[in-house]
């Protein structure tokens, strides 16, 4: 095979050389755009130009909108709905599931039930939810936990119950106590799939949260772009977009962080892989 | 499968749905929640027999179920195609796959208010939402699977004397099957929850339309039942489409099992 001979091109290289031509591209539409929007060939309404965009994030982040609130304020909210539930969440999931993990019956008995919370879709259960504790805050942050619970809880359930018998054996060969095996062998070996779901999670997480927003409030992302379209307002719906889309990247890569932090080796193996 | 393995096989999931069941209608008969916020399982089954007498539940049921394939075959297809491009031309990858990853971290449900303003606020915006949802896991992992098809494979089929047509149906294309089942799955369900959102948010039809009206005349039974049959719902199709793939699509595929079990 001629791959054998080729001597591969270092990181740094394959990725510039990599991103100068998405760059290129990048470059082009947001001309092209420009250019469509400025000659009117698009009205502005529908899409409205990248100038304007950059424009709009300057009166968001100075003035605000609805009604005075800065575009820091729904990032703010948005935010602390979506921590509060997706610790929540992870706080109670990942514990029960390697309790559910770890002992077999539990995990027979269970199994139907989180496949079947999975499956409902979390943006669905909200109406019951503004009944059960108000239209309020808490409602919100209950939407999150349950369409990140069941996420984390498969997620955890899995690496617990599938780590690697081979480990287990040649920790027990050596005679480690029971104990130690499970805090020392099976939980770090659950941990890849336990962030795997933490990861799922978030999304799912930024999902309906912004479906929630958009049902009875004012403040938040999913708030801000509702109503500006209802106000005609296209430029700050994209705007608000935008932000939501950097914030799920952001997040998303925090939690990249947060796991090669914790799991080095795992990094390490999967770098390897590659 | 024999009779005896699928009797153990459900057996757990019954006793946990009877048990559950049986939870849930003490937790409501002993009074420990009000009961006009949790109604018990016989009042959610009446809600919904009432509600399917009516037909109503035929009525929002048909309306979701229509905007559901439609929207996703259409998301499909342009999944499929965009990532057949994507995945196959190096050029159009390096020059163009940044536009998927700047919108992928983009809720779906978050286009609702822009899909509202280029499609109004009829049927094609909720089309145009489920599509796109549809669209990105199944780009993504069509992507995936053509990338990595392995470059001799590729080179024997021009060796042969394949076209481009050919080398696309008989090499790429059942190369990349596993990774393409794979989106087709994900943006299935993705789909429901989004048709479910959009229908909540905009829309006079439909099973989540259904669920907002029933929260909003104070009818919980109804409300719970359409949570369930949702999920339900969800649940089956999944399952069907796991059994289509992999017992029928994929059952050349040898890894298949391995990869999907």
């Amino acid at each position: 095979m001629a791959n054998i001979h080729k001597i591969p091109p270092n990181r740094l290289v394959r990725s510039v050389k990599g991103s100068w031509r998405a760059w290129i591209g990048a470059f082009v539409i947001l001309a092209l755009w420009e250019t469509a929007s400025n000659l009117n060939w698009i009205s502005s309404f529908i899409l409205p130009a990248p100038s304007t965009l950059a424009l709009t994030l300057y009166e968001l982040i100075t003035d605000g909108f609805p009604e005075g609130i800065k575009i820091q304020a729904h990032i703010a909210a948005t935010m602390s709905r979506v921590i509060s539930g997706f610790a929540l969440a992870a706080l109670i999931g990942v514990p029960l599931g390697i309790a559910i993990g770890a002992v077999p019956v539990l995990d027979k008995l269970s199994a139907s039930v989180i496949a079947f919370g999975r499956s409902i879709a979390a943006i669905s259960v909200l109406p019951l939810f503004i009944a059960w504790f108000g239209i309020g805050e808490a409602s919100k942050v209950a939407l999150l936990f349950f369409g990140a619970f069941w996420v984390v809880l498969t997620y955890t359930v899995a690496g617990v119950k599938y780590v690697d018998p081979m480990l287990i054996r040649a920790a027990l060969s050596v005679g480690t106590p029971q104990r130690r095996i499970f805090f020392r062998v099976i939980l770090p070996a659950a941990l890849p799939r336990v962030f795997a779901g933490l990861k799922v999670a978030l999304g799912v997480a930024f999902l309906v949260i912004v479906a929630a927003e958009m049902i009875a409030t004012v403040k938040g992302l999913g708030a801000l772009i509702q109503e500006a379209r209802t106000s005609f307002r296209t430029d700050i719906t994209m705007v608000g977009m935008i932000v939501i889309g950097l914030l799920g990247y952001l997040l998303s890569r925090l939690l990249d962080w947060a796991e090669k932090r914790l799991m080095p080796w795992n990094v390490r193996l999967m770098e390897r892989a590659r | 499968m024999s009779v005896k393995d699928i009797v153990r096989a459900s057996m757990y999931p019954i006793a946990t749905g009877v048990l559950v069941i049986l939870c849930w209608t003490a937790i409501v008969e002993i009074g420990l929640v009000p009961r006009a916020i949790l109604p018990s399982p016989v009042e959610v089954g009446r809600a919904g027999l009432v509600e399917l007498h009516s037909g109503r539940l035929g009525i929002h049921g048909a309306a979701s179920i229509n905007r559901l394939l439609s929207g996703y075959a259409i998301g499909a297809m342009i999944g499929v195609t965009l990532g057949l491009l994507l995945g196959g031309i190096r050029s159009v990858r390096a020059y163009c796959y940044f536009i998927v990853e700047v919108l992928r971290p983009i809720p779906p449900l978050g286009w609702i208010p822009l899909a509202i303003i280029w499609f109004g606020i009829g049927e094609p915006s909720k089309l145009f939402l489920i599509a796109l949802t549809a669209c990105f896991p199944i780009l993504v992992a069509t992507e995936k699977g053509v990338g990595q098809i392995p470059e001799p494979l590729v080179r024997a089929g021009r060796a042969m004397d394949l076209g481009p047509t050919a080398l696309l149906v008989k090499v790429v294309l059942p190369n990349a099957l596993p990774d393409i089942t794979t989106g087709l799955r994900l943006g299935w369900t993705l789909a429901i929850a989004v048709l479910v959102g959009t229908e909540m948010i905009a829309a006079q039809s439909g099973i989540g339309f259904m669920i907002m009206d029933a929260m909003g005349v104070g009818n919980f039974a109804l409300l719970v039942f359409g949570i369930i049959l949702l999920g339900c719902f969800s649940i089956v199709t999944d399952a069907g489409l796991k059994y289509v793939f992999d017992q029928k699509l994929l059952r050349w595929h040898h890894n298949a099992t391995k990869t999907f079990a």
